[in-house]
């Protein structure tokens, strides 16, 4: 058949225009962007030690070479540059590979209630990385300078076993059922978070800091190290995630409607599973475990966008980062000089969502 | 050029699930596969499409072997509308059929894509239903829209060779005017050079609509031919154990077939 056979559309349908198109659903960068910023200046400005806003941009323009009668104090720079800075773009660059990995892994299971903490792939990170960092003794004199890669590479290995038994139990060929899928993951992460609890006991104070850290996360460990080591397993993560946007709207019809619309969908599957335990497995190595991320940001994007990946990708890795910073400057600020952990504040965020998710059935078949 | 299965088997475990089949899809027809439940026509059809690997023998597309088509050069020539799709994300109708659209539209829809997704939503009858979330609608619905969807994905030929459109039950949830509404379609492309091969239940629909059915029972095709040489009471007393009456009417091509009451021999 072709567009001749059809009727010409009578005019009581909507124009093209007024019809609700990909295209014709709000646009979120702007909001989103702007949103970004002002946490990110927010987060550099306020703490136990302010960093005023007027000097960091009198401070920013005379290194462009213009003078403006603002700058910031010796103190206030060097809190800015070896404390904040690298704190928020670790915030930045982790709530972003965790809303986008979230975003994923739903369209993989095919099922909004998946989120990497909860599938156990970031228990399964921790328990990696924890591993290592006990081990590290015996493995540091013989890596060298290889050494930095310990950490994150067994984080990774951890997450992709994890997110490979949640797969295997949880899933099937098709659409998966929650209540499976959720045991899956119960299951999975009460197994890595015993091995945790029994590594951290084994390793010293100097190895770990507490068990809370990989229980409930934090962005304190931020250093300019830190930031290096993981930027780039982080933006591989996050590009080949972006990258595949298409294809999961494709996975959403079906795996069977996907591999009928030309997707390879086994290679798909393959790319998003490690793609995902990569940036789990490098946020997790160095901020622990910050869940519920990946839900909540898809979840609310979601209602004000609808479903397709092209828009709710990107829309994910800019309120992920936008969230994770906030968080970040509520937990140094609420309960000074205390620092509260971040993941728990995430957490605290997460969970009515969830919760009012599956009152709703969402996800259930 | 045509599809077609040369000796497929799907094997089980021990068990032949299938076959051995061979079946020639060819261009401008509509072929109707019927058959009791678990006669293997869903087999057959995942089979047909590429999806189930085949045990012994192998399906040739324009003759060359279905799995060597490049993924996407498959999409543009062969759509397969599965007997249940469950959509649990809250796409609009017209989202859906833009999907379809996605062989073509290699780097993003252009106005053909939206012109054959809407085309499509027209033909199937939901175009009133455009921005609809796919979620709220109706069952019958929803197998319009994934028609629809299917329908976008082969709106028009491919440059070399032809379009094959594979149906599941295509009419399981839909009223009797909509029933005849997809089987019209079916024709309209098979006209158009398509071949369109559907399993069907109601054999009254086969008849009128289809060029050729294929009879199935236990895996194997028992019968194959025009609606008028297949459909013989006999035939269906023994497959699928129904006595039935055939009604002839003057402007018809085959004849109508009215059930009497269940075979006496069939279990």
């Amino acid at each position: 058949m072709s567009a001749s056979d059809v009727a010409p559309a009578p005019a009581t349908y909507p124009a093209r225009e007024q019809v609700r198109v990909p295209g014709g659903r709000p646009r979120p960068w702007f909001v989103l962007g702007a949103a970004l910023v002002v946490v990110t200046l927010t987060s550099l400005s306020v703490g136990s030690y302010r960093v005023p806003l007027l000097g960091l941009f009198g401070s920013a323009l005379e290194a462009l070479g213009l003078e403006t009668g603002y700058r910031l104090e010796p103190m206030q720079q060097a809190v800015l540059l070896s404390i904040r800075l690298p704190r928020v773009v670790l915030g930045v660059m982790v709530g972003a590979v965790l809303a986008t990995s979230g975003a994923a892994l739903q369209a993989l299971f095919r099922n909004p209630l998946v989120e990497p903490g909860l599938l156990g792939t970031s228990s399964g990170a921790a328990l990696g990385a924890v591993a290592a960092i006990v081990m590290d003794v015996a493995l540091s004199s013989r890596l060298g300078p290889f050494r930095l890669l310990v950490v994150p590479g067994a984080a990774f290995l951890g997450a992709l076993s994890a997110t490979l038994l949640a797969q295997r139990l949880g899933g099937g060929g098709g659409r998966t059922e929650t209540a499976r899928i959720l045991l899956a993951g119960v299951a999975v992460s009460a197994g890595a978070g015993a091995g945790i609890g029994l590594l951290t006991q084994m390793a010293t104070d100097a190895q770990l800091r507490t068990i809370t850290f990989w229980t409930w996360g934090s962005l304190a460990g931020a250093s300019w190290s830190v930031v290096v080591a993981s930027t780039v397993p982080l933006l591989i993560a996050l590009v080949l995630l972006l990258r595949d946007s298409r294809s999961l709207n494709l996975l959403l019809l079906g795996e069977r409607e996907a591999w009928h619309l030309g997707v390879d969908v086994e290679k798909l599957k393959r790319r998003l599973i490690l793609a995902a335990a990569l940036g789990v497995g490098a946020a997790v190595s160095v901020t622990g475990i910050i869940g519920f991320v990946g839900l909540l940001v898809p979840a609310l994007l979601r209602l004000a966008l609808g479903p397709d990946h092209r828009r709710l990708m990107g829309a994910s890795a800019l309120l992920g980062s936008a969230l994770l910073v906030a968080a970040d400057v509520l937990a140094r600020t609420a309960a000074v000089p205390q620092e509260l952990p971040v993941g728990a504040l995430t957490s605290m965020l997460g969970v009515p969502v969830f919760i009012s998710m599956l009152a709703r059935g969402k996800g259930m078949s | 050029m045509s599809l077609e299965a040369r000796g497929v088997e799907v094997w089980r475990g021990r068990g032949r699930a299938l076959g051995p089949v061979s079946l020639n899809l060819v261009p401008g027809e509509v072929l109707a596969v019927v058959g009791p439940n678990g006669a293997g026509k869903s087999t057959l059809l995942s089979a047909f499409s590429g999806e189930l690997p085949c045990t012994v023998g192998e399906v040739l597309m324009d003759g060359r072997p279905l799995l060597k088509w490049p993924p996407r050069e498959r999409a543009l020539r062969l759509g397969v509308l599965p007997q249940e799709s469950s959509l649990g994300f809250g796409f609009t109708v017209l989202e859906v059929a833009l999907l379809g659209r996605s062989p073509h539209a290699t780097r993003g829809e252009g106005s053909a894509d939206m012109d054959a997704a809407q085309a499509a939503l027209e033909v199937m009858d939901i175009r009133h239903l455009s921005s609809r979330p796919y979620t709220s609608l109706s069952g019958g619905e929803r197998q319009r829209v994934q028609l629809a969807r299917v329908l976008a994905q082969l709106w028009e030929a491919p440059e070399h060779g032809h379009r094959y459109l594979l149906l599941d039950e295509p009419t399981s949830s839909l009223d009797l005017s909509h029933q005849h509404l997809v089987l019209e379609e079916a024709t309209h492309f098979a006209r158009d050079g398509g071949s369109v091969l559907a399993v069907l239940h109601d054999l009254n629909l086969a008849a009128r609509y289809a060029h050729r059915i294929a009879v199935l029972a236990d895996g194997k095709l028992v019968e194959l031919g025009s609606p008028a040489q297949v459909l013989r009471p006999e035939l269906i007393a023994s497959t699928f154990g129904l006595q039935v009456r055939l009604v002839e009417y003057p402007d018809s091509p085959a004849p109508f077939i009215i059930p009497s009451g269940r075979a006496p021999h069939h279990p």
